[in-house]
């Protein structure tokens, strides 16, 4: 596909972030959908989304790769780092250079040298005075991201939270600390689906998330209750694509993501 | 959740655990190797202390028969196995809702609430005295137990300390529920690794799954009674899952 400029990449992400404004959608998959469009975004070498459950515990809920040691340093965060700082202060740590940074967040600057990275920012996810949790970019080399870059950033992560939020209003008195607690289950259910399609295809987990991901999509499916209905065995684990049907896949989103129906009924294959 | 209220800094404690020392007690007991107390008399107690450590009339422990149904297991008290029969015999109500929709259910106040939701049950609460009801489903993903339900005599919401505490409660509630079922000796230690975002342990628990023909729910206590056999952390053996170098697979 061709490689598409970044001003209509980062309007066509928006789009798909408001998405949640007009139709049922799935936190989980608009939170994996902003951590990937991130990496594309910002010449990221990973992103990850992190949201706080009703005690206070950060929690990985969407990550730009599978990668354990990333997954690691999300989690390490529960103690020190950049997305500990944005979510207690609600304020952006950004342009964190992590040669210099020995002195702050000892274990945490560590253990992301140790992976590679150079570089890291954080965003609190907030509306208003609510923080929700926090968006965490890594870069392999030391970045001096603009303050546009940096504000887009915060752009994207708001319209994300304005959409989680919504939740709220949209369904009867349910707090968003309850609907938070149904997406941490909704990203354990996506997991163990992932597991079942992994052993069933032969593939590996981050592959299996494409195929659970891509089925539910041409099906017009909400992801978690695909995942759902995969795990408790009312579906079948999806099949294994073509090679050469990626990029045709990928094409869909991007239409679904400018206006099409996602029903399937309304969408032609 | 930071919030403006002030009213509530989670981070004023330690993430993930409970507020009071009354309820770390309750926990510890909930994961504590029972001394053959029989099942129901063991959750008879939790229901009760957990009535106690939190600001709420009573306590309902329910757990899953089929998977459409759940049946009570303990209650704090009379009114409280009162307020479960009822939504069993009526078919209708906050447990019933919380465990088909894996959401918590919320009524702060029955008495203003619509009579649409719960026409049966509703009224019939009010007559117990019962002004608000709080149901929790126990769940790992799509592994569902059951509910914990909380009634009291008054309306109000519980603060986001509250439901932190409750919810800390609610994954010591699936763990225990779940060593139940495994009829192993209790390991307090997996709680936190089952109840917080593992991504290896619950894409091993999908694969085991596989490997052995089983239910979602078999399948974590197998790992999890390897892990235990093997004196390992569930995650270390679920990593080893996934990068397929442990294998079920002709275990059974």
């Amino acid at each position: 596909m061709a490689q598409m400029s970044r001003e209509r990449l980062l309007a066509e992400t928006f789009v798909e972030m408001a998405d949640t404004l007009v139709d049922e959608f799935d936190v989980i998959e608009l939170l994996e959908t902003l951590a990937e469009r991130c990496v594309e975004l910002f010449d990221a070498a990973a992103c990850g989304l992190l949201l706080a459950d009703t005690s206070g515990r950060l929690r990985v809920m969407a990550a730009s790769s599978e990668q354990v040691r990333l997954l690691e340093l999300f989690q390490l965060q529960n103690d020190e780092g950049p997305c500990l700082e944005a979510f207690t202060t609600g304020q952006p740590v950004v342009n964190f250079n992590l040669d210099e940074a020995t002195s702050q967040w000892p274990r945490f600057s560590a253990a992301a040298r140790d992976v590679g990275y150079a570089s890291v920012q954080a965003l609190p996810m907030r509306l208003r005075d609510q923080v929700i949790g926090a968006l965490n970019l890594f870069h392999a080399k030391p970045v001096e991201s603009s303050s546009d870059d940096i504000a887009v950033a915060q752009a994207l992560a708001d319209v994300a939270t304005i959409g989680l939020l919504q939740i709220r209003t949209r369904r009867r008195e349910a707090a968003l600390a309850e609907q938070l607690q149904v997406a941490l289950n909704s990203r354990v259910i996506i997991e163990q689906a992932k597991g079942v399609v992994a052993e069933r295809r032969g593939v590996e987990p981050a592959d299996a998330f494409e195929l659970l991901r891509s089925h539910a999509r041409r099906n017009g499916l909400l992801l978690s209750n695909y995942a759902r209905s995969v795990v408790d065995g009312r579906s079948e684990a999806p099949d294994v694509e073509a090679p050469g049907e990626q990029p045709a896949k990928r094409e869909r989103r991007r239409k679904g993501a400018t206006g099409q129906p996602r029903d399937s009924s309304l969408t032609p294959e | 959740m930071s919030g403006s209220g002030g009213e509530v800094n989670p981070l004023s404690r330690e993430p993930g655990q409970p507020s009071t020392p009354q309820l770390r007690d309750l926990l510890s007991s909930l994961l504590a190797s029972r001394d053959g107390a029989t099942a129901a008399g063991h959750y008879r107690g939790l229901c009760r202390a957990a009535a106690a450590a939190l600001p709420v009339r009573g306590v309902s422990l329910s757990l899953i028969v089929s998977p459409d149904s759940t049946t009570l297991l303990a209650s704090s008290d009379a009114t409280s196995e009162r307020v479960a029969d009822l939504q069993f015999t009526l078919g209708e109500g906050p447990t019933r809702d919380a465990f088909h929709s894996g959401a918590p259910v919320l009524e702060p106040d029955l008495d203003s609430a619509s009579l649409t939701r719960w026409p049966g049950f509703t009224p019939a609460a009010l007559d117990l005295g019962i002004r608000t009801v709080f149901a929790f489903p126990l769940q790992v993903g799509a592994i569902r137990v059951g509910v914990l339900c909380l009634d009291n005599d008054r309306p109000g919401l519980l603060t986001a300390r509250e439901l932190a505490d409750v919810n800390v409660l609610v994954d010591a509630c699936v763990v225990s529920v779940l060593n139940h079922l495994g009829d192993e000796s209790t390991q307090a230690g997996w709680a936190d690794e089952v109840g917080g975002y593992m991504s290896v342990v619950h894409q091993a628990t999908g694969m085991i799954m596989v490997q052995l023909a089983t239910t979602a729910e078999r399948a974590l206590l197998r790992l999890r009674g390897h892990a235990f056999a093997k004196n390992l952390s569930v995650a270390v053996v679920a990593a080893e899952v996934v990068a397929r170098r442990l294998s079920f697979v002709n275990w059974e």
